[in-house]
């Protein structure tokens, strides 16, 4: 079954259109339905992978979508983004420390509407060149001011465009409640956002939370 | 896409220069470790006169500076030196009780000599904390310089970088400069006067050309050089993780000069 354009369903797994037919990023199945490639996609390695399964009612990310992807680490759930947008979409992976950005660079040669950017997701500035037709950001970057990040981000969008993004209630708060985290930071994201749609990540990431936002009005940069 | 052709060098050249930055926190820790040991040295040399004043025998009986150290700050005084408490510390623990009996030093009581065991405790403190930062360089050449690890180990590899100055400078240098790295005073005696060039600077502490002959040491020095200089530019630009292959090609090249 396809879930979302490029994104099925089979037998409870969930795969994406391989975008590099023959392929593989991280170790994962590929598999041949109707003259087409699949690649597995694992709920346990990938947020946004998880967030399916647990019933995300929209992707806004399609093919064509462009995508700024923050805290892109070594591409895993990446490449899954950019096998979703497809040849006529981009994805620009924001990652700040240079290790994984040692992964993820030969992966962006491999796939041709993927950038990679050794920047830090507090500094739009430094990428702003490659965002000039954004309309989807994804965002996971396991840092205290996650909300704040995102805010900074929005100015790459227009009214309407959405973003998707993961909070992880530890990195913010070791010792609060993770739903009493959860709250403060969604309370933070109403200044631009509506919120759409948020889910548990259990039981695939502990203590993580998945929201869905759409952009309120244009902010001024 | 044109950009992102452009994207992907600027990330590579972003990567290059963080990698860069972290040679600097090699080339400082192995100075440390160097300047570590320097003090140790001193330290341990000034215990070792010191408390020979009250039992000038000990240093005959344990010759390991570290073992040395940790009786003096343990025992510090003949008398409590027995051989029940000694032995702990090393196998000649008998010895020493029945040195410390009849040795021909002072007296000297306890408040002289707690001054020479502050200065033991400072000297293994130093032993300790120059171990650490040794650790830390063998975990840090792993992420930054995988390559040059392999081939020359750790410490060998932090110490060429320190002669080479950066890690830039090493991927940049002739196989020959880096065979002799360490050892300027040669090349310039060389220079100078008329005699034979050096075989080899740091690289004598790889245990390979260590363990040559002395009519092979020149060629494993060379071949061993020429495979460092690979491996420095291999990790300069951050490309593959060739290290295993080197040593395997290098070790072939060594049973060949073997013969
Ligand atoms: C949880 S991991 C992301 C995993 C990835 N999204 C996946 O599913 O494959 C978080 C990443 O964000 C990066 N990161 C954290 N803070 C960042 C910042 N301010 N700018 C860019 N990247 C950041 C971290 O280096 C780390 O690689």
């Amino acid at each position: 079954m396809e879930k979302f354009s490029n994104v099925f369903l089979i037998n409870n797994k969930l795969y994406t259109k391989n975008l590099v037919p023959g392929k593989k990023v991280h170790g994962e199945k590929l598999l041949n339905r109707n003259g087409k490639e699949l690649r597995s996609w694992h709920p346990y390695k990938s947020k946004l992978a998880s967030a399916i399964l647990k019933g995300l009612k929209e992707l806004p990310i399609t093919p064509g979508s462009k995508v700024l992807y923050l805290g892109a680490s070594t591409g895993t759930t990446a490449s899954h983004v950019s096998d979703i947008a497809d040849k006529n979409g981009k994805v620009v992976c924001v990652e700040y420390s240079e290790k994984p950005m040692e992964k993820l660079i030969p992966l962006a040669e491999k796939r041709s509407n993927m950038l990679p950017v050794m920047g830090d997701a507090n500094k739009p500035k430094e990428y702003t060149d490659y965002c000039q037709d954004v309309n989807v950001v994804y965002q996971d970057v396991a840092q205290p001011n996650q909300a704040e990040i995102l805010l900074k981000n929005t100015r790459f969008l227009e009214k309407g465009d959405e973003a998707l993004l993961c909070i992880k209630s530890r990195s913010i708060n070791a010792v609060e409640e993770p739903k009493k985290v959860f709250e403060k930071e969604i309370s933070k994201l109403r200044k631009d956002f509506r919120i759409k749609e948020t889910l548990e990540l259990k039981p695939f990431h502990k203590d993580h939370a998945f929201i869905r936002c759409k952009k309120k009005s244009a902010t001024s940069p | 896409m044109k950009d992102r052709k452009k994207a992907i060098e600027e990330a590579r050249k972003k990567v290059k220069e963080a990698k860069t930055e972290r040679d600097q926190l090699i080339i400082h820790s192995i100075k440390a470790v160097e300047e570590m040991d320097e003090v140790f040295n001193l330290f341990y040399e000034r215990v070792e006169n010191w408390h020979s004043l009250h039992f000038p025998e000990l240093p005959e009986i344990v010759k390991n500076p570290e073992t040395y150290l940790h009786i003096i700050n343990e025992l510090l005084t003949r008398p409590e030196m027995k051989e029940e408490k000694l032995k702990q510390h090393t196998p000649k623990a008998k010895k020493i009780e029945k040195e410390s009996k009849k040795s021909m030093g002072a007296e000297l009581d306890e408040k002289d000599l707690k001054q020479i065991k502050r200065l033991a405790k400072l000297a293994i403190d130093v032993k300790n904390e120059r171990n650490e930062i040794e650790e830390y360089i063998k975990d840090v050449t792993k992420e930054v310089t995988p390559n040059l690890r392999a081939l020359a180990g750790p410490i060998l590899t932090a110490r060429l970088l320190s002669l080479a100055g950066s890690l830039e400078k090493m991927a940049k240098m002739p196989a020959s400069t880096i065979q002799v790295l360490g050892a300027e005073k040669a090349l310039f005696a060389h220079l100078k006067k008329n005699v034979p060039p050096p075989k080899h600077g740091v690289i004598f502490n790889h245990p390979e050309v260590r363990k040559s002959s002395e009519d092979n040491r020149g060629k494993v020095s060379r071949s061993l050089a020429n495979k460092l200089a690979i491996a420095a530019r291999l990790d300069y630009f951050g490309d593959k993780h060739k290290g295993k292959e080197m040593k395997k090609e290098f070790q072939e090249k060594l049973k060949k000069i073997r013969g």
